[in-house]
């Protein structure tokens, strides 16, 4: 046959086609002109003749280069595309043949990949979605009393629009329900329309109206819309329903479920729009557009230094804290979340290195396999290909499963959660969650697969053809590899576990703290006197409630106080100690509770000195305090304070000398992590607020006093309702729920992180002790004891762990500053948690490579060495 | 594209001649070019630069494949052969043509 293949896929450069095209012209214009020429021609005749009969060369050249040059490009695209197509399904051979493992891998990468999308999501949702708000990063806000905001308001001229708003406690029908008492321009600054209805407008005025939130519409009010202009009874009293709020607006958290108009409240207590020290109302601003927060700040320094100089008794060091609403929705979840993430992002990494570590085992195993491919002629290029392939698959299955368990994890995540974060209802697998997921999958695949890479770049292959086996040097080379992932991972995986011990510990020390009360047998509930108009009124009514409910059987002791142990103080106040009134400003501030005779002995509380309030300490008796034990402290060192005088420093009360007359040990009203705050305690007679909390000690459970406990309410005055009845257990189990779930989701974080580790550990000791069976066999046979060859091999895995716990806690004490926030009375660097964190991981250590190292005792030299 | 001088033949006339040129085997440019004028007694006038340029738009459809051989004097050449799709365009050409060519024949033929 004249004709003869040379080559099956010619791959051509450009420079290549232009030059086969023109030789290809050129060869037929020469037969041409030889034929003429045969024929007769001259050969000048002959080339012209040819070249009229072919027409313009160039013209031809050019257009066959061209297209050409395109063909090419796309053969070489068709030839990558079929390489890939095999490089792929060799991986999926490649993986099929150890599917234990390979499923093992998958799960560990799945498993991580899940928890990063579901963590971040979480992290999405709260911290980086926008807030269902106009322009939501232009809004601030800062914590002040009204005649504060009016001035602020007046003055400020970064803000382009502000509102104000306090919460309030409302009763309706017999439960509780936290609503916002808020300006109509709150709405106006924030940007916000209602589903159905209005927003409160200026127009309102002193009107009681109500905006209901969307939860509690649904859950009161089936979602009927007809609510609107329909007048519902709040703490017994009227108020129009003039508007319904979208679900997505939480303002200002997901707890406030309505919104009354600032008008009507504000006239029925009137003294709050004169009283400067009363700060329990918050701003929120708009900035103007191109007014950046900080000039917001110096407007407002300079407004509190005019304050101070003018009402030097309330705003006297005084000054606005500015925050951006988000930081304040999310201040307190931004830090355990940000440290969540990280946790997941170190559990990732040490997924990574166990399947990095898996894949380079099979690499090692399989390296006179891959010789052989490249003696077939596969490039070494192309041998990477497949590796990397090999493990994109692996993490690409990984991560679509991760995917899936992170939706499906999505799915129970407000029944595990509740509302304890932000925004929960927000958390969904969207585009920057999935993307963020993608790229982690990616990252993943990249750490998995350029281990087996770098091993071998190093690595010569033709050896191993030769030699049949491993060889030596490449063993050692895999095993060094292989020995730094696992220190790495270690390292990482203390570091979580250092974190998970450090909150555990937290939690312990939290939940040790002396709350200065005995909870169990201790009911709670709020009871409202909005009703009555006069304090002596709410006096006599709060005595004759007191009186009924300790005459109930199955009642021990019965007392009540303003304040809620520990869920809040309600109130504070500045005071002023006889005799040192030079005392610092901020010294003189207290939690300022009014109190029953009976609390102290209901709660629990010990007496440390003098006595508890009485029946005597009436409205016109003498006027009296009781002080916790850390006023008492701070103000007389020497013991001595009972008969001295204290006075309230607070516009809503007379600034009269008020006796000393008990001192009480320290109660926890805002938290168990507070601290031992100074308190001040009025008797309720000579200080009636406006609600109280009750608190029965009773002698079987306490919740199944609530109905006789409400049918003695409704004897004294049918308004009067038992509101929230809780046991004290329970509002203890609520003021540790935070810590211990953080506590919770640390611990199994540092769980998985451990396990992982060691399975990592396990498994570079498994493979040093099978390469060095025959090493081993021949200590063996020379009579070496197995026990000293099992403690070789432990040591050797201990050795390896040393390295990644002195790596790992260094990373962990210097990450330690993060996790300052969320640690009560622990410090990051705390010797005793960082001694357990060793301890665990040197015990998980021995037990991880005691199993193999029992195996490499149980070796028959004589069969090892005849297997060599 | 390449300016054609030979609008004497209908547009893709070449590309089923060149096909019907290599039915019978692989070959290189100037002997498709004899090939045809063979055929066609020089009756049809065909720009050797337009047959090049239809040989490599015939190759970048996948019609024929090109590949450097030894020409009978020994010489390199570029030689051209039908692929499978090649082929079976041919045959599909052919019979359109046929078909074509009848129905024209028909109409021209038939009595006025």
């Amino acid at each position: 046959m004249r004709f003869r293949r040379l080559f099956r896929f010619t791959s051509r450069t450009r420079a290549e086609i232009a030059r086969d095209v023109r030789e290809e012209v050129a060869f037929h214009l020469e037969l041409r002109i030889r034929e003429l020429v045969d024929a007769g021609w001259t050969p000048d005749a002959a080339r012209a003749e040819a070249h009229r009969l072919f027409g313009d060369v160039t013209t031809t050249t050019t257009y066959c280069q061209g297209l050409d040059i395109e063909g090419e490009k796309r053969m070489r695209l068709r030839l990558m595309a079929d390489e890939c197509r095999q490089d792929v399904s060799y991986g999926i051979r490649m993986l099929g043949r150890e599917p234990g493992p390979t499923a093992v891998a998958v799960l560990a990468i799945a498993l991580a990949v899940g928890a990063i999308a579901l963590v971040f999501a979480v992290v999405h949702a709260a911290l980086l979605a926008p807030l269902p708000y106009l322009d939501a990063d232009r809004l601030v806000v800062t914590r002040l009393s009204l005649p504060d905001y009016a001035d602020m308001r007046d003055s400020v001229r970064a803000f382009e629009r502000t509102g104000v708003w306090a919460s309030n406690l409302y009763t309706l029908d017999d439960d509780q329900v936290l609503g916002g008492v808020v300006s109509p321009s709150l709405f106006t600054t924030l940007g916000v329309s209602p589903v159905i209805g209005r927003v409160i407008a200026e127009s309102d005025r002193d009107a009681p109206v109500i905006v209901l939130g969307y939860n509690l519409w649904q859950r009161r009010f089936g979602g009927d819309p007809r609510v609107v202009g329909r007048t519902i009874r709040l703490t017994g009293t009227g108020y129009t329903v003039i508007g319904v709020m979208p679900r997505r607006f939480q303002f200002p958290s997901g707890d406030f479920q309505l919104w009354a108009g600032m008008g009507f409240s504000m006239a029925q207590v009137p003294g709050q729009l004169q009283n400067r020290a009363l700060r329990i109302f918050q701003a929120v601003g708009r900035l103007r557009p191109g007014v950046e927060a900080t000039q917001a700040q110096l407007e407002l320094a300079a407004l509190a230094a005019r304050l101070a100089r003018i009402h030097p008794d309330t705003n006297g060091g005084f000054s606005f804290v500015l925050t951006s609403l988000r930081d304040r929705q999310v201040g307190g979840v931004r830090v355990a979340l940000l440290v969540a993430l990280g946790s997941v992002g170190c559990l990732l990494l040490i997924a990574c290195a166990n399947v990095a570590n898996l894949v380079l085992a099979r690499t090692s195993t399989r390296l006179q396999e891959l010789a052989l491919r490249a003696a077939l002629g596969a490039g070494r290029g192309r041998i990477a290909r497949q590796l990397i392939a090999e493990s994109s698959l692996l993490t690409a299955i990984g991560g679509v499963v991760g995917v899936l368990l992170a939706g499906w994890g999505m799915q129970a995540l407000p029944a595990l959660v509740g509302d304890r974060l932000p925004r929960i209802d927000d958390v969904a697998l969207n585009v920057p969650v999935l993307l963020v997921t993608l790229a982690a999958v990616a990252a993943t695949g990249i750490l998995v697969g350029l281990a087996p890479i770098v091993h071998l770049a190093g690595t010569s292959l033709e050896p191993s053809l030769r030699g049949g086996g491993r060889g030596e040097s490449q063993g050692a080379r895999s095993g060094r590899l292989r020995s730094s992932l696992v220190v790495a991972q270690v390292a990482i995986a203390v570091v979580v576990l250092t974190g998970g011990l450090l909150m555990t510990h937290s939690l312990l020390r939290l939940l040790h703290v002396d709350t200065g009360v005995v909870p169990e047998g201790l009911l709670t509930f709020n009871v409202q006197f909005v009703h009555k108009p006069t304090p002596a009124a709410r006096a006599t009514t709060a005595a004759s409630v007191l009186e009924a409910i300790a005459a109930l059987p199955g009642i021990q002791s019965a007392g009540a106080a303003t304040g809620l142990t520990p869920i809040t103080a309600q109130r504070s106040t500045t005071f002023e100690v006889e005799g040192q009134p030079d005392a610092p400003v901020n010294d003189r501030g207290a939690y300022f509770i009014a109190a029953s005779p009976a609390y102290f002995r209901t709660l629990g509380t010990a007496i440390v000195a003098g006595r508890e309030f009485a029946a005597r300490d009436a409205a016109d008796a003498p006027l009296v305090v009781v002080v916790s034990e850390t006023l008492a402290r701070r103000f007389f060192p020497a013991g001595q304070a009972i008969g001295r005088q204290l006075r309230l420093v607070n516009p809503d009360y007379p600034a009269d000398w008020r006796t000393i007359v008990g001192v009480v040990r320290d109660v926890r009203y805002q938290g168990l992590d507070d601290g031992a705050r100074p308190i001040v305690y009025t008797p309720f007679a000579q200080t009636p607020f406006l609600w109280m909390y009750v608190h029965v000690r009773t002698a079987g459970d306490p919740m199944a006093m609530v109905g006789s406990l409400r049918a003695s309410l409704k004897a004294v005055d049918p308004m009067l309702t038992v509101a929230s009845p809780r046991p004290m257990t329970s509002l203890l189990a609520e003021a540790s729920a935070d810590p211990r779930f953080g506590a919770a989701v640390m611990t199994a974080f540092a769980t998985v992180a451990v396990l992982l580790a060691a399975i990592g550990l396990y498994g570079v000791v498994s493979f040093a002790v099978v390469r060095r069976t025959r090493e081993m066999a021949i200590q063996l046979a020379l009579g070496a004891s197995p026990q000293a060859l099992r403690w070789q091999v432990v040591r050797r895995a201990l050795a390896l762990s040393a390295g990644g716990l002195i790596a790992g806690l260094l990373a962990a004490m210097w990450l330690g500053r993060y996790l300052t926030a969320l640690l009560f009375e622990v410090t990051p660097a705390d010797p005793l948690t960082l001694a357990a964190v060793a301890g665990i991981l040197l015990a998980v250590t021995s037990i991880a490579a005691a199993i193999p190292a029992a195996r490499a005792t149980r070796i028959d030299p004589l069969q090892a060495l005849r297997e060599m | 594209m390449g300016h054609d001088t030979s609008l004497v033949i209908i547009q893709g006339t070449l590309d089923v001649m060149i096909l019907k040129a290599l039915s019978s085997g692989a070959q290189h440019g100037y002997g498709i070019s004899n090939w045809i004028r063979e055929r066609t007694e020089g009756e049809l006038a065909i720009e050797e630069g337009a047959l090049y340029q239809a040989l490599h738009r015939l190759a970048h459809r996948g019609l024929v494949e090109a590949e450097w051989g030894l020409s009978e004097n020994n010489r390199r050449a570029r030689y051209y052969r039908l692929t499978r799709v090649g082929r079976r365009e041919l045959r599909d050409a052919q019979d359109g043509w046929r078909r074509y060519a009848r129905a024209v024949s028909r109409v021209l033929d038939a009595p006025a």
